[in-house]
């Protein structure tokens, strides 16, 4: 619990610094506001890109765009895991057949290649790194809750309950959301943190929103800037999008954790 | 063939009791027993039979003996037949005999009406003899007789004319075992020997099994089932004559034994069953409609509506196979109403999925069906409903969902049934399976609770749906034994006093012996029925012997 806290507040902390660096850093995010490749300053805290556009506020603005993306294709694995893994799990037979399949089908397809193709395919949008996100997230967590809701469903407490008459709804709200409902949110936090990581991946290729603010993007033009390692302006132009992506993955993931051992002990 | 005892819509009429009509004949040579409980009419019908009712009785019918019918016969007649014809010895001996005679005097009195004076002392001697009593007991006065000896002479006075009938009322209440049994050694050696007729009014179930060929079981005035002793005690079918079976101490020596449950309150009208209220197998018809004695197949008469006990729930050829491993083979099962039933086998033989099939939480077995009362079963019905089929699981643990209150947990099945009064019958159930039903209590979580605590919650639910067959699979096999037997018991109680039918599944055989009326053994995927008594007797016969 005390773990928790700690990477939580940790995490908020992240937050409310990146916050400050989009609602009240007085550098834009979008403009130049200073010379090419100026060091870090006090004015500029981690310095201007090539084009002189200030780094903090690219940081700040990125983080933002990366988490919501990261909790928007969390929500939507959170439903589809959930939806086909409960569907799965109690009604069997076909249903069961097919959803495994399906399953099996997202697990063993090398995510990467297909991600990029489909990416280049659908076109460069937020929606559509969501939705292809989103696509090769939801299969690990409804194997789970398809396990989890066939042994819940094979309980006395469920065969009982469903012989007097209790429908689907009845049954999920009161037999089984409680042993379901951690299970997926905990399965959903790990996906908000790998969704970032492979945002900024299709981002660095390129295949992400062009215009948006992303640290894939950032790593991307840097890495492309010819001649970046020969001077030291990797230090403050890569190193800090590479260490916020590591930080908040980390932190996401050191959460997730933390927070299904707790889970897994009070059980 | 002549009968020797022709009784024809016989009825006597007390202002507060009624011996209802009722026939039945007697051959040469035959011992009927009429059994039933105290107040059940049994010394009423020896009244009748013996034309010795008291004043203001009105009776009703014929009672023929050797074709001469005796109720409308002058008394000055009829006490030309007594003794000669029929003799009676009452219950409570002693109370019979005169405290200032002599037994010799007393015979005496009796012999000289057919003997000439010279035989007395012969006969006399004779009589004694026969009775297993010695001849110097003659000179003794009947205070000095202990309650087996006096038996013994009443039953030699009844036989001093060599009638062809002699009625005995309880002729062994106030015996020990032994001397009871010495006395039913006597009665059937005189039928041998003498071929007298007896009839024998008792409540003692042992002795009408040992003694009887025929057996009649009165209930409140009414005939309730009459046919051969043996199938009437190898197969009870009216639930009043299986209730004193089972209540008999002398028939049960090892296994517990109950009562017939006291009347549960209902609205009994006047023309109803005499056993409805306590049966536990009534219909509304049965408060409308007194049945009559019917004949329903084999020779057996039966007073029910419902043609005797019926069978709630039947398994019939029922087969099942995982993948190649066959768990049932042809499997045949039968519940009948109010009564339990243990299902026995070793770990692993398949007593779960069968119980499971029975109890229709498992629909996909191979072949075979399901009945209830008789017609094809639509368990998903029978679980939504009073009176259907409710089962309690083998794990206490998984069968209740660990976050809900014990009150969410036992009013559930009444919600979700749409049956109404689901928080009144959750308290009373509770209350019934010796929980508390305090607020507190209600309001504690499952996960809070013992193993026993919740072993009795989920049979309290289970209780909720007043269930008409109760299937329990393994309930006691997480208990230690003193919570076991409290189990067991209040188990076997509840189904007394509910009167629902109860499907135990058990490896624990010496349990199942120990509460079961019928016993099955699933072994090696077939079922086969145990006699109980085959495996459970005891001989407790030398204790009392001399």
């Amino acid at each position: 619990m005390k773990r928790i806290c700690l990477i939580a507040l940790a995490l908020m902390l992240l937050v409310l610094l990146f916050a400050w660096g989009v609602l009240f850093y007085p550098m834009d995010a979008e403009l130049p506001s200073g010379g090419s490749l100026e060091a870090p300053s006090a004015e500029h805290w981690l310095g201007t890109d090539n084009l002189g556009i200030d780094i903090f506020a690219q940081i700040s603005k990125g983080f933002f765009h990366s988490l919501s993306i990261g909790l928007a294709t969390a929500l939507a694995a959170f439903l589809i895991g959930g939806v086909l893994g409960v569907a799965a799990g109690y009604a069997g037979g076909k249903t069961d057949v097919l959803v495994e399949f399906l399953i099996n089908l997202f697990l063993s397809v090398p995510q990467l290649p297909i991600m990029i193709v489909a990416g280049a395919f659908f076109g460069q949008s937020s929606l559509n790194i969501i939705c292809i996100i989103a696509a090769f997230s939801w299969a690990p967590i409804a194997k789970q809750v398809r396990a989890r809701t066939m042994s819940l469903r094979r309980s006395g407490y469920l065969v009982l309950a469903r012989s007097y008459g209790g429908g689907l709804w009845y049954l999920f709200k009161t037999h089984m959301s409680r042993d379901i409902m951690p299970l997926l949110a905990i399965s959903s936090l790990a996906v908000t943190g790998r969704a970032i990581v492979q945002e900024s991946s299709l981002a660095f290729l390129g295949l992400s929103d062009p215009l948006a603010k992303s640290w894939g993007l950032m790593i991307a033009r840097c890495t492309a800037f010819k001649g970046i390692y020969f001077t030291n302006f990797w230090t403050w132009w890569l190193l800090p999008p590479v260490l916020s992506l590591v930080l908040s993955t980390l932190l996401l993931r050191l959460l997730t954790r933390a927070l299904e051992s707790y889970w897994l002990e009070k059980e | 063939m002549n009968k020797l005892l022709e009784v024809k819509n016989l009825s006597l009429s007390y202002p507060e009791f009624s011996l209802h009509p009722l026939s039945f004949s007697l051959d040469y040579g035959e011992i009927l027993a009429v059994v039933g409980e105290s107040g059940s009419g049994k010394t009423t019908l020896l009244k009748g039979l013996s034309c010795l009712w008291e004043e203001g009785v009105k009776v009703s019918g014929q009672v023929l003996l050797e074709g001469r019918e005796l109720l409308g016969m002058k008394e000055e007649q009829r006490r030309q037949l007594r003794m000669r014809s029929f003799a009676v010895a009452f219950q409570n001996s002693t109370a019979w005999l005169n405290p200032s005679m002599t037994l010799r005097e007393q015979l005496k009195e009796v012999l000289h009406r057919g003997y000439p004076a010279r035989e007395l002392p012969g006969r006399m001697r004779e009589l004694m003899e026969t009775v297993g009593l010695s001849p110097e007991d003659l000179g003794r006065y009947p205070r000095e007789l202990s309650g087996g000896m006096a038996q013994r002479f009443l039953l030699a006075t009844a036989i001093a004319l060599e009638p062809r009938l002699v009625l005995l009322d309880e002729p062994t209440s106030s015996l020990d075992v032994a001397a009871r049994d010495s006395f039913a050694a006597l009665v059937k050696r005189l039928n041998r020997e003498k071929s007298i007729a007896f009839v024998i009014i008792t409540h003692d179930m042992k002795l009408a099994a040992m003694l009887s060929s025929r057996m009649m079981v009165l209930y409140n005035g009414h005939v309730e089932e009459m046919g051969s002793t043996a199938g009437i005690l190898d197969y009870p079918r009216h639930p009043y004559t299986r209730g004193l079976i089972n209540a008999s101490t002398g028939l049960n020596i090892v296994r517990d034994v109950w009562g017939i449950r006291p009347e549960v309150e209902v609205d009994k009208p006047h023309h109803s069953c005499p056993f409805y209220g306590r049966c536990t197998q009534s219909l509304p018809l049965c408060g409308r409609e007194a049945p009559e004695l019917k004949d329903w197949g084999d020779g057996r008469l039966i007073a029910c509506l419902r043609g005797g006990i019926i069978t709630l729930l039947e398994g019939r050829e029922i087969s099942k196979a995982y993948g190649r491993q066959q768990v049932l083979e042809n499997v045949s099962i039968k519940v009948r109403s109010g009564e339990v039933v243990a299902l026995v086998g070793r770990s692993g033989s398949g007593k779960t999925t069968l119980a499971g099939i029975l109890g229709g939480y498992l629909r996909d077995f191979q072949e075979g069906s399901l009945l209830f009362q008789g017609e094809a079963a639509d368990m998903e019905q029978l679980h939504r409903r009073e009176g259907g089929v409710q089962m309690v699981f083998q794990d206490s643990e998984t069968a209740l969902n660990p976050h809900m209150t014990v009150l969410q947990a036992v009013s559930e099945p009444r919600l979700l049934a749409k049956l109404g009064r689901e928080e009144e019958t959750a308290v009373s159930a509770l209350v019934d399976v010796g929980l508390p039903g305090e607020e507190s209590f209600l309001n504690k979580r499952i996960k809070t609770l013992s193993g026993g605590q919740k072993q009795r919650v989920s049979i309290a639910r289970a209780l909720t749906m007043e269930p008409a067959v109760l299937l329990a699979d393994e309930p006691t096999s997480m208990l230690d034994p003193s919570s076991k037997a409290n189990l067991l018991r209040l188990l076997k109680s509840l189904q007394n006093s509910h009167g629902f039918s109860m499907l135990l599944v058990t490896h624990d055989l010496e349990s199942a012996l120990k509460v079961a009326d019928r016993c099955f053994l699933l072994k090696d995927s077939r079922l086969e029925e145990l006699r109980i008594s085959d495996y459970v007797s005891s001989s407790i016969d030398s204790v009392f012997a001399d």
